[in-house]
């Protein structure tokens, strides 16, 4: 057989470019706010468990650094608010995602 | 590494990897049980946040897909811990000859269906071995170093591949 390694590659490439037109992640459009986004903590301990609420709470300690700012909403507010940088896009859905927000 | 360098890294991790891990991951690791982009992005936000631990000495593809190929034997592990089942590859019936020979071989998109039926056929880590060496031209040692495998192995697993995708392409061709 012929050109067996070009076939491979050509097929393989061919996947990853099907792969590339498709969103990342596949979440609602509801979820893709742009700039900010808002995370209960509640809705964070029911999902995620005490774990989530660590997760969160180490991210909130300080300036993160891919960038991201996170402040809580007021003092006693169980909401955080979660700024992300434009490069950060990723993270922002990321968090999304991960708290099923 | 600076913060220049740093934001960009993570702006091919962001893009360009993501494309190609989600095909890394169908490729190789279908048993997981779990959505392909769930684990994807499990893997970036590993990568993200170890960003600053990224050796600059090694190739960022080798870093990442360490990084995948490791996250995916964990849930491997994991799932096979807990007793389930793993879901089978699928065995699709090859068509009957109905494609141009070796000798009139093209990329024409019959062909790569073909091939992917192929790779599909193949074992998990001559697979592995095929996308990392083949598609992303990666040395035998950064393969290594990814597989957590002997570079010899890596090698013989790589001869193995091409020789069983040749065999199959031959037989198919045959018929």
């Amino acid at each position: 057989m012929r050109d067996l390694d070009v076939l491979v590659r050509e097929t393989i490439e061919d996947d990853v470019k099907t792969n590339s037109a498709k969103p990342f992640p596949h979440i609602s459009a509801q979820h893709r706010v742009p700039g900010h986004g808002w995370i209960n903590l509640g809705r964070v301990m029911a999902i995620a468990g005490i774990a989530g609420l660590f997760w969160i709470s180490s991210l909130v300690q300080g300036p993160h650094p891919l960038g991201l700012v996170i402040e809580k909403a007021a003092p006693t507010s169980t909401e955080i608010r979660i700024v992300m940088e434009k490069s950060a896009d990723f993270v922002k859905i990321a968090l999304f995602r991960k708290t099923e927000f | 590494m600076d913060a220049e360098e740093r934001e960009e890294r993570e702006h091919e991790l962001c893009h360009t990897y993501i494309p190609k891990l989600r095909t890394f991951v169908e490729m190789n690791f279908r048993g997981t049980g779990e959505d392909t982009d769930d684990i994807v992005q499990a893997i970036l936000e590993k990568a993200l946040f170890r960003i600053n631990f990224y050796d600059s000495r090694y190739s960022l593809a080798t870093w990442v897909y360490s990084i995948a190929a490791n996250h995916c034997r964990d849930l491997l592990r994991r799932r096979r811990r807990r007793g389930e089942r793993m879901e089978p590859l699928e065995n699709p019936d090859l068509a009957p000859s109905q494609y141009p020979g070796p000798e009139e071989l093209s990329l024409s998109e019959h062909d790569r269906t073909r091939m992917r039926r192929l790779l599909e056929q193949l074992p998990d880590r001559e697979r592995q071995v095929i996308y990392l060496s083949i598609y992303e031209e990666l040395g035998f040692r950064e393969i290594s170093r990814i597989m957590d495998i002997p570079v010899g192995t890596a090698k013989y697993l790589k001869h193995k591949a091409r020789a069983r995708i040749r065999t199959m392409w031959d037989k198919e061709v045959e018929r």
